[in-house]
């Protein structure tokens, strides 16, 4: 079938919906930290792509609902941290009735919510799209607008940072 | 030497699986090597939260929809006008899978320029810049009702009656040429031939061919009468044929808000051309062929004639 040339038909832009909406979702939330207001911009977003999808091609759609995304935050959005939340499909074994594992895996996930929000803004992105939202390099890069050489040098420096975070250096 | 420490891609490479065997196997023989993995498996277990796709895009759907509902209600896919003068006319057009075969029921022309907009009965209808414009189009034989905001001027073909609906009143056009200007808690209306009536504020005028009525809330209309035959705004130019120099300067002064003073020769009658929004220019052309010397003050209020 041939590519469409927008994303005014319905059937292509669900599709992007599908393939797109948890992306942006999450990197809202990376970026506030407030997952209700996160979920109502994919909202607003998506009404914003539909309002443009003739000058949209669908594989301009990502690096566009991105670039929205990223203009709804610029200065005004207060930041709240990012809360770390256990896979909803893991529930039931982290609920095993064990309250020093229990208390455990709490304090390891306080350490990564400080460490994440220790992280500088760029680097931070790239790290939970990468690590979280399991992106690749390409897809993080096409999604913020930089180079991929760019996203590797982040992911690295965050990597880095976030490692001597939480292990820090035992006398050599 | 550590490479991941000094190679500003070696982690990056080391996640997606791209170091090479030789650079994989000295980084698994450090006791570095454990903490990076740690590391980087930390944010396994964690999801930002549950997404349910479906129902959000049901969502976004429904937005949408109801976005576009809204405006088809006031929006008209019809006939549009277009005029040379290009006045912004706001119209969305229902594309998209959720165009619906909803009646099309009015029009609304907000113009960015002065406009000329026709209605269907050919009345046509000045509007000022900035000014706003609504009428049921489909419906227009029936009723012949405009909805305005701002300042227009209207040229109103015989027919029923034909009503202008105004925010603090009604205008009632009873076959006739006339100006509106709609203001802050005021309304003036000026006859230029016909009849029209005005309501507002809870009193009635009608006024006739030359008259002018400014109303103002709480308080009692004011009735005046006007030497002009259209609108200034109309036209940069005025063009006048024979008439009294004495209505020559009312116009004036009534363009200018300006006073005249002094004794003039009413046997002067004036033929040709001025400005209206250049005083100067407009006081030499017509003051000028008649040698009458004249002074106007530092404020631009009062003429002199000498």
């Amino acid at each position: 079938m041939e590519q469409p040339s927008n994303v005014c038909e319905e059937k292509t832009f669900s599709g992007i919906f599908r393939s797109l909406s948890r992306s942006i979702r999450d990197y809202l939330y990376f970026m506030s930290g407030d997952l209700k207001l996160s979920e109502d911009l994919v909202q607003d977003i998506f009404v914003k792509l539909w309002k443009k999808c003739k000058d949209v091609p669908p594989a301009k759609a990502r690096a566009f609902l991105f670039a929205v995304a990223k203009n709804e935050f610029l200065g005004q959005v207060e930041k709240k941290k990012v809360r770390l939340r256990y896979k909803s499909s893991l529930n039931q074994k982290t609920e095993k009735e064990d309250p020093q594992y229990q208390l455990e895996a709490d304090e390891f996930k306080k350490q990564l919510e400080d460490a994440i929000e220790a992280l500088p803004e760029g680097q931070r992105e790239v790290f939970l799209m990468n690590r979280i939202q399991e992106l690749t390099y390409a897809q993080i890069a096409e999604s913020l607008g930089v180079s991929q050489k760019a996203v590797e040098k982040r992911m690295s420096k965050a990597l880095k940072k976030m490692r001597d975070l939480l292990h820090p250096k035992k006398s050599l | 030497m550590k490479a991941w420490e000094t190679d500003e891609t070696f982690l990056s490479r080391w996640l997606s699986g791209e170091l090479t065997e030789e650079e994989l196997r000295s980084f698994k023989a450090s006791p570095d090597y454990a903490s990076y993995m740690a590391t980087a498996e930390a944010l396994k277990p964690f999801e930002v939260g549950e997404y349910d796709e479906g129902a959000e895009l049901g969502k976004v759907l429904n937005r949408i929809q109801a976005e576009e509902k809204e405006q088809t209600k006031v929006v008209s896919l019809g006939r549009i006008w277009f005029f040379a003068a290009a006045a912004v006319i706001i119209l969305l057009i229902g594309f998209f899978w959720l165009r619906q075969g909803e009646q099309i029921v009015s029009k609304e022309i907000l113009a960015e320029k002065r406009e000329q907009v026709v209605l269907p009965d050919q009345s046509s209808i000045e509007l000022q810049a900035g000014s706003f414009l609504s009428y049921a189009e489909s419906d227009w034989e029936n009723n012949r009702e405009v909805f305005l905001k701002g300042e227009a001027f209207f040229e109103v073909e015989k027919g029923k009656k034909f009503d202008i609906k105004l925010k603090d009143g009604m205008v009632s056009i009873l076959g006739t040429s006339f100006l509106i200007t709609e203001m802050e808690d005021s309304l003036k209306v000026v006859c230029f031939s016909g009849k029209v009536q005005v309501e507002a504020y809870g009193s009635t005028e009608i006024l006739e061919a030359g008259e002018k009525v400014l109303a103002i809330k709480d308080q009692a209309p004011e009735r005046t009468v006007t030497a002009l035959l259209q609108p200034i705004w109309l036209s940069n130019n005025i063009r006048l044929e024979d008439v009294p120099i004495s209505e020559v300067l009312k116009q004036l002064e009534e363009i200018y808000g300006v006073q005249f003073k002094g004794n003039i020769d009413q046997q002067n009658v004036f033929r040709g051309n001025f400005p209206t929004s250049d005083l100067a220019t407009a006081l030499a052309q017509v003051l000028g062929p008649f040698n009458i010397e004249y002074e106007l003050d530092e404020a631009h209020n009062v003429v002199t004639l000498k």
